[in-house]
């Protein structure tokens, strides 16, 4: 019993970490149509950040992260402009394409300035606590509750604020946004920072857990991918429920299934969905979104 | 079915040729020359490679998957993120063979393409119900995946550590001479390019062309199978890049499952699009380029990624044909100031319409509408609307804006989903999908066109054509004769309904270089390369000044009558469809208000009301 | 009439053309709306009037010509810089929002100016009583007639100085379409500067001052509402191009 409940914790806390993801990749996927091919990349360039605030800035732990942050929003506002403006008439494949020229850049230049050999990144907050046979460590307890704090923002921004209105309204219809005033500018600047910024927030606490070293992000991103389909793509509740749905699967299958098939496990949930069920298995949207 | 009572407008038929080129003229090609002359190079250059010949045995094996890639990506325009997993697949299946059996590297090209095509269809398979973006992330997540699998699967990858490959045999002799692999490699490079040349140049990279360009028109006017053609696409690239796996994989002379990461794939599709990704050139130039450079510049090997990153971003944003493109570009420039293209203004005088043998009399359809409703959501567009259409009559629909009439089209089309009954020549055809309905013999023009853009005005009329080609795409891939008869008589066939229509001296113009008026008259080009019994025009003199367009709605019927089609026009010019209907029915509010002689309809007080308000 | 300084002067549209690529949608036309005067353009599909519509709002751009509002050029602006300046639209088909709520819709029409919500709210309410008891719905689900409403209660928050109105008779019942015409000048203060897009002639006529007519790109007839009110075939003939003797309905 406690083993089951031990997979169900690990289920949830990898489940938050691919539904933050999914909900960076959905909100610009909302206002852009567009897919960001660099942002397991760019995660795991915040987790680097921090630790470069952290050691060689020698800022306290918060801090460093909260730095790094700022520059993963800030990171997110320069691509936009060089990467995504330009290519705004092109067509989404140019978009598509200049993303993944991002990536190569990124992961290049993460290589030269921090080295292909694994950083240590010890968990700021060790040890761990034992609750009737469940053993859950203190880092997990941050990396569960900075999940759900992030989400909590992010849904407050957009439901709440003039930003997340514009967002909304952008995401709805582009035009008819711009005849109320929105800037389509400002709107695209703010939600590619935003999704940045959201995904250093991944980066950034699953670092400890999963080692600073090259690509360590890429498996969360694919499978944040897939979190993102089983929303739908549109829904970002949806995206989050799809995170942990996956999350939850995966560490079942890493218990009971063979290797090869927990491997393959993002792929053939992916190629399911798409050949089953394109609209996402948590599409809340009841309007008709193109697939 | 419909297509039972058609004529046969197929090739088989051949013409009194009426003058020209003889066909069998057609079975070299300049880019034959090409290929011979770069193999004949190569080949003279060899002593000078051989420090070099690993390298170069590299370049040869990218350049095979960048062929690939400009099928599926540069003509198909689906993106993949997965060909380093094809890549494997190839060079995985020829490691096994030249480990365990004595068979040579004419079988382990010919399996691994066969396994990669297979195992290229299945990753493509959700292409029969995405779009582009999640086909994109379907390869990305196989490339990630893959390569885990690969790492799983010690009996075929050896794990972790890899395994070394056995010899290089072929026919039945080990091959142990240095520059062996080399010279086999680029006969095989050149065999692949040879075949790449004849896809593209033929009906398949027609089709590719349209998918990418338009894939609604390609499946709702060319009715071809939009879904098989990328399985097809896929699966070709697949193959492709299986043989590179080949070669790659006696080159280095081990394996290792970590060589194929998502990196790996990303580098192929960054290389391909270097290069130029649109054309075979571009394959060589872009492999290369991205394997050439940091031999050339040692120093340069640790900084590729951000290198590649950059050069791809600046390219894309600046020459996104690659490049190959930046090339094209400055000889086009060129050109234009040597040569003088053709006015493309100057529309040229229509001459009288000649008789043709393959315009046989195919008739017209009986179209019977009844109670054919549209609705989305709370908004009724089409409302039960009724009516028959004779073979061979002439009809114009009109309303006000918002009337429904274009909704209507799309019904008949299956374009939206309708209820209610549309019969064709007695056939109900309400539950066929589009492209069933465009093959039974419906042809249609768009609001919006619809045009292939960067394709040429013959382009569109020979993907119309389409359907009257028999052949195979083996035959295709090795220009067999009778195909290489077949497309001269398609191209010649394809010019005359151009000159038809005025557009002869345009045919090799690319569409968005062309006025508006002639950009409408490809658009009626391509739906009556479809011979249809059923011709659907939307608008089609809208935006023309008065002259121009009665002189191609004229000339348009005067087609249309001569093999009897049935035409329904949408038209705002009251006075051309006054002067050339048979019959006007209007619409308003998605409902016929009115249905008689032209004089009948415009005189009709509750027609003036719709039109000019109570 | 008297001397118009630089600051009273209206919408005036110089030589202005439109068009996609080689496509010219608007071949070339000058028309002007007098400050607080009513302005109506009719003309049929394809005809060009919401590209020009499109272009005064600056979500497209015109080849050449010029558009001024009260002395300023608004040519070369982007969209959000001229709903600053005070020009609104009311787009063809009404384009509300469908996954905000009306008061989402609302609130979205005072973006960068949060008093414009509360000044305006109740105006929109007292005219539209039935958004009141429908502020949280999704506005897609509101039907036709409810969704002009709230386009047109977006338009009242925005506070306009020039008020563009595209086709607002389209899929509406006449009756409905009527009223909405009919309340337009107590629902916006009565002297606002108003361009009006339509295809039905003679609702828009009847609200006008001037009319202008659209054909092909190109203005075929102008003048006073009272013209065209007399004589039939003016509009006949600016519309349909056609002379429709004897049918008058």
């Amino acid at each position: 019993m406690s083993e089951t409940i031990q997979l169900i914790i690990a289920g949830i806390e990898n489940g938050l970490a691919y539904g933050l993801v999914a909900l960076a990749l959905i909100m610009i996927f909302k206002t852009a149509n567009v897919l960001n091919f660099a942002q397991g990349t760019l995660a795991g360039l915040s987790g680097y950040l921090a630790y470069w605030f952290f050691t060689s800035g020698n800022f306290p732990w918060p801090l460093a992260a909260l730095a790094a942050l700022a520059c993963a929003f800030l990171i997110g506002i320069v691509m936009e402009r060089i990467a995504v403006r330009p290519l705004i008439q092109s067509g989404f494949f140019s978009i598509v394409i200049a993303t993944l020229a991002v990536d190569a850049f990124a992961t290049n230049a993460i290589e030269q300035v921090f080295g292909t050999d694994p950083l240590p990144f010890p968990p700021p907050i060790a040890g761990a606590i034992d609750v009737g046979g469940v053993r859950l460590t203190h880092w997990s307890i941050v990396i569960m509750i900075t999940a759900v704090v992030v989400l909590s923002i992010i849904t407050a921004l957009i439901q709440r604020t003039e930003l997340g209105l514009a967002m909304r309204a952008f995401a709805d219809d582009q035009t008819a946004a711009q005849l109320m005033g929105v800037s389509e500018a400002y709107v695209s600047r703010m939600t590619w920072g935003l999704s940045t910024a959201v995904g250093g927030v991944v980066g950034i606490v699953l670092a400890p857990v999963l080692f600073l070293q090259t690509g360590y992000m890429n498996g969360t991103f694919i499978n944040g991918l897939t979190a993102a389909i089983l929303g739908g793509f549109v829904s970002l509740s949806g995206g989050v429920l799809g995170g942990l749905t996956l999350g939850l699967l995966d560490a079942f299958a890493v218990k009971y299934a063979p290797k090869a098939l927990v491997a393959a496990l993002p792929l053939l949930v992916v190629l399911l969905l798409l050949l089953l069920r394109p609209r996402g298995l948590f599409n809340r949207q009841k309007s008709t979104e193109r697939v | 079915m419909a297509d039972a009572r058609r004529v046969d407008k197929s090739i088989d038929a051949s013409l009194a040729s009426s003058g020209g080129r003889p066909w069998w003229a057609n079975m070299f090609r300049l880019s034959d020359a090409y290929i011979l002359f770069g193999v004949a190079i190569a080949f003279l250059a060899l002593p000078s490679l051989e420090t070099r010949r690993l390298v170069v045995t590299l370049i040869i094996a990218y350049a095979i998957v960048g062929i690939g890639l400009v099928l599926l990506f540069g003509a198909g325009g689906q993106l993949s993120l997965g060909q380093a997993i094809f890549f494997a697949v190839g060079a995985f299946t020829s490691a096994n063979i030249s480990r365990q059996t004595t068979y040579g590297f004419e079988l382990e090209v010919l399996v691994a393409v066969g396994i990669g095509f297979i195992v290229g269809v299945v990753v493509g398979l959700p292409a029969l119900r995405v779009g582009g973006l999640y086909l994109a992330i379907a390869t990305f997540a196989l490339s990630f995946t893959g390569q885990q699998v690969l790492f799983e699967w010690k009996a075929v990858s050896g794990g972790g550590a890899g395994m070394p490959v056995g010899q290089l045999r072929l026919f039945g002799n080990v091959m142990d001479e240095k520059l062996s692999l080399l010279k086999i490699s680029i006969v095989l490079l050149a065999i692949l390019l040879w075949i790449a040349s004849n896809l593209l140049r033929g009906r398949t990279g027609r089709a590719l062309h349209a998918l990418r360009t338009s894939e609604s028109a390609t499946n709702s006017v060319a009715a071809i199978n939009v879904g098989w053609l990328k399985l097809l696409a896929f699966g070709l690239s697949a193959a492709f890049a299986a043989a590179g796996g080949v070669v790659y994989m006696h080159a280095i002379s081990y394996v290792n499952p970590e060589n194929f990461d998502v990196d790996l794939s990303i580098l192929f599709m960054l290389m391909a699009i270097i290069g130029g990704a649109r054309s075979l050139a571009g394959a060589v130039l872009g492999a290369t380029f991205v394997l050439g450079m940091p031999e050339v510049f040692r120093g340069i090997q640790q900084y590729e990624g951000m290198l590649y990153g950059s050069i791809l971003l600046i390219l894309i944003i600046f020459s996104p044909k690659g490049l190959v493109g930046v090339f094209t570009a400055a000889a086009q420039g060129v050109r234009r100031l040597v040569l003088r293209p053709p006015d493309a203004e100057a529309m040229a005088d229509l001459s009288p319409l000649r008789p043709r043998g393959d315009r046989a009399q195919i008739g017209g359809a009986c179209i019977d509408l009844e109670k054919v409703k549209v609705q989305f959501g709370g908004l009724v567009a089409v409302d039960e609307v009724s009516f028959v259409i004779e073979p061979g009559q002439v009809i114009g629909l009109v309303g006000p804006n918002g009337a429904g009439k274009t909704t209507l089209f799309n019904g008949v089309c299956g374009l939206v989903p309708a209820s209610g009954t549309v019969r064709f020549n007695g056939t109900d055809i309400s539950r066929l999908s589009i492209r069933k309905r465009a093959l039974s013999g419906i042809g249609r023009t768009f609001q919006n066109l619809n045009l292939h853009d960067d394709r040429t005005a013959l382009d569109h009329v020979l993907i119309g054509m389409d359907r009257r080609l028999r052949y195979h795409r083996l035959a295709e891939a090795c220009r067999a004769p009778w195909v290489v008869k077949a497309e001269h008589e398609l191209h010649k066939q394809a010019q005359m309904l151009l000159e038809d229509l005025g557009l002869g001296h345009l045919s090799e113009v690319l569409v968005q270089d062309l006025p508006y008026g002639i950009q409408k008259r490809i658009d009626v080009a391509r739906a009556l390369a479809t011979s249809p019994q059923l011709l659907l025009l939307d608008e089609p003199a809208a935006g023309l000044p008065s002259a121009e367009a009665n002189e191609i709605i004229g000339r348009v019927l005067e087609i249309a009558r001569n093999e009897g089609m049935t035409v329904v026009i949408i038209e705002h010019n009251v006075e051309l469809v006054a002067s050339v209907a048979d019959r006007v029915i209007v619409l308003d509010a998605g409902a016929v208000i009115a249905d008689g002689t032209a004089e009948e309809a415009f005189t009709n007080p509750a027609v003036i009301a719709a039109y000019l308000g109570v | 009439m008297s001397a118009n300084d630089e600051s009273k002067e209206g919408l005036v549209i110089s030589d202005l053309v439109v068009g996609y690529g080689k496509n010219q949608v608007i071949h070339g036309i000058s028309l002007e709306v007098k400050q607080g005067s009513r302005v109506a353009l009719l003309g049929a599909n394809g005809a060009g009037k919401t590209t020009l519509l499109q272009t005064i709002s600056g979500v497209m751009r015109p080849k050449s010509g010029t558009v001024t509002f009260e002395g300023d050029q608004l040519a070369n602006q982007t969209a959000s810089q001229i709903v600053k300046r005070g020009v609104i639209q009311v787009p063809e088909g009404r384009r509300v929002f469908p996954n905000l709520t009306v008061l989402e819709n609302l609130r979205i029409a005072a973006y960068g100016h949060r008093d414009r919500l509360e000044a305006g709210l109740e105006r929109v309410f007292a005219a539209y009583p039935i958004l009141r008891e429908r502020t949280q719905q999704p506005a897609g689900l509101l039907s036709g007639g409810q969704q002009q409403m709230l386009a047109l209660g977006r338009a009242i928050i925005a506070q306009p100085k020039l008020l563009l109105l595209d086709e607002m008779s389209l899929g509406l019942a006449p009756i409905l379409v009527k009223e909405f015409y009919a309340a337009l000048p107590e629902v916006f203060s009565g002297d606002l500067t108003t361009l009006i897009v339509e295809q039905n002639a003679k609702m828009a006529i009847s609200v006008a001052d001037y009319v202008y007519v659209l054909r092909n790109g190109e203005i075929s007839a102008q003048g006073t509402s009272q013209m065209f009110q007399e004589d039939d075939d003016l509009l006949h003939e600016g519309y349909l191009g056609v002379r429709t003797k004897g049918a008058k309905p």
